[in-house]
């Protein structure tokens, strides 16, 4: 049989009711709410702070390193130093009368030289031409009468040799 | 008579060794600061590898004349005379060719092996070097053509050193500047000291000389210098081809002549070394070339083989004379 209708005024009774049980359910639900957000941001916050805490720790940790870095790179270069060009001051001390005695006119002009060449092995002597005016021989000095000369000395060792080599 | 003492220094400059002789000992460290001093100033003028050097600044501006010093002046005019003597054989503008070949740096710091290919250097200009203009105190390299003083450049340091110390020394020297020798010729060292005579030791390249000493010439320097030009020093691999530093200005490529060295002397150090470069340069013409002219040289072939000139060979000195006798002196 079905349900007489409710009248106005168990309606709004039970309007009120749904509405006071709905209110509540709501403030209970807001309640929750806010409870569950509160834990969860607070969740959160503390997951955020952890992370941030560990950005920190990531970054001083490369800041260290790239510390250490550099002060490596400097102990490096106190051993090997950095060769820095520095513009040298210039100088003139070649005056422009030996220039112009060493590339006169005729400077490249090929030949003359005067030279006494010793072949290895032989005592051939040879010397360039054009020739050169021979030095005057100095005159030997006289010797006074002894009767028993003194040995010649030793003749001195010879200067060493100027080297020249092709190039 | 006394000992013939001599004071020697050795040092690099220019890329190479330099000795310095002095006949007194006394004189040796004042010779030592001049003669370094000159070499400073040439290296500063006329080296190709310092961008400071007013040989690259004339390169980088063709076609302007560019002042520059004294010295380069005087380089570039021994080195166009020595263009001219030879027939443009002794080529003052390859620069471009030997950097496009890999010589672009000392060669010290060069490599010796390396897969890089050669630069296109673009046409070899025979004959550029008619261009260069030089002036009292201003040079002008032309377009397509780049200063390279290295045929010329040590001789001519070597002339340089000797007369600077030929106005400041009391006694005889000889300079050797990689090799090519130049001795003073001051009249007051022959009246002082008299006609003094060098020793001096010839080889192909400098490790010659320790390692094979009976291949070496000995010599008596009197007066001039004496220089020695050589295909098997200052070698190196570039694109898988070996270089080395004497260029034939016909093509820009190494000379491939029947010598591997040529020694001469000189009334100069250049005069000497003109002639050698010019000798590896001309090939089997060379001995023609120098008989013509009356160069006192020794080439030596391939084999080892030496070939002297008649000027070289001629025996104009007494030969009872004692060669081991002391060397000071007209009295032999």
């Amino acid at each position: 049989m079905p349900r007489p209708p409710l009248t106005t005024r168990h309606r709004d009774r039970y309007r009120a009711l749904v509405v006071l049980i709905t209110g509540a359910a709501a403030a209970c639900s807001v309640a929750a709410v806010g409870a569950a957000s509160g834990a969860a941001a607070h969740a959160s916050e503390q997951k955020q702070a952890a992370k941030e805490a560990r950005a920190a720790a990531a970054r001083a940790a490369y800041d260290r390193a790239v510390r250490a870095q550099q002060l490596a790179a400097q102990a490096q270069a106190a051993l090997t130093p950095r060769v820095i060009v520095k513009q040298r001051p210039a100088r003139t001390v070649v005056t422009t009368k030996v220039v112009h005695v060493a590339a006169a006119p005729g400077t490249a002009r090929v030949g003359g030289g005067t030279a006494v060449v010793q072949q290895r092995g032989t005592r051939t002597t040879v010397q360039s031409a054009p020739q050169a005016a021979a030095a005057p021989r100095a005159a030997a000095a006289p010797r006074a009468a002894t009767p028993a000369p003194a040995p010649a000395p030793a003749p001195p060792p010879p200067p060493p040799p100027v080297v020249t080599a092709g190039s | 008579m006394t000992a013939p003492d001599v004071g020697v220094s050795t040092w690099s400059a220019l890329g190479t060794t330099v000795e310095l002789h002095v006949a007194d000992p006394a004189e040796l460290a004042r010779a030592t600061t001049r003669a370094r001093d000159v070499l400073d100033e040439v290296d500063a003028s006329c080296s190709r590898f310092r961008a400071d050097s007013d040989l690259v600044r004339a390169n980088r501006r063709p076609g302007r004349w560019t002042p520059v010093s004294p010295v380069l002046v005087g380089a570039v005019r021994i080195a166009l005379e020595a263009a001219h003597e030879t027939a443009g054989r002794v080529d003052p503008s390859l620069g471009e060719a030997m950097e496009a070949a890999g010589y672009d740096r000392t060669f010290d710091l060069l490599s010796r092996a390396t897969d890089l290919p050669t630069a296109l250097p673009g046409v070899v200009r025979p004959g550029a070097w008619r261009e260069i203009g030089v002036r009292p105190d201003a040079v002008l390299v032309p377009h397509g053509a780049r200063l390279d003083l290295g045929a010329t450049g040590k001789a001519y340091a070597a002339d340089l050193v000797a007369a600077d110390l030929a106005t400041t020394l009391g006694a005889p020297a000889a300079i050797s500047v990689g090799g090519d020798v130049r001795v003073t010729d001051a009249p007051h060292h022959t009246s002082l000291h008299g006609r003094y005579r060098w020793p001096v030791v010839v080889g192909e390249t400098r490790t010659d000389l320790a390692d094979h000493p009976d291949d070496t010439v000995s010599l008596l320097l009197e007066s001039g210098g004496v220089a020695t030009s050589t295909v098997r020093a200052r070698r190196w691999m570039r694109g898988g081809r070996e270089w080395h530093h004497v260029l034939d200005p016909a093509n820009g490529l190494p000379v491939a002549g029947p010598w591997r060295s040529v020694t001469a002397l000189g009334h100069t150090c250049t005069a000497a070394n003109t002639a050698t470069t010019a000798a590896l340069v001309l090939g089997d013409a060379a001995p023609a070339w120098l008989e013509q002219r009356g160069v006192a040289a020794l080439l030596v072939d391939e084999q080892g083989e030496r070939h002297p000139t008649s000027a070289w060979r001629a025996s104009a000195e007494d030969d009872s004379a004692d060669l081991a006798a002391p060397r000071r002196g007209g009295g032999r």
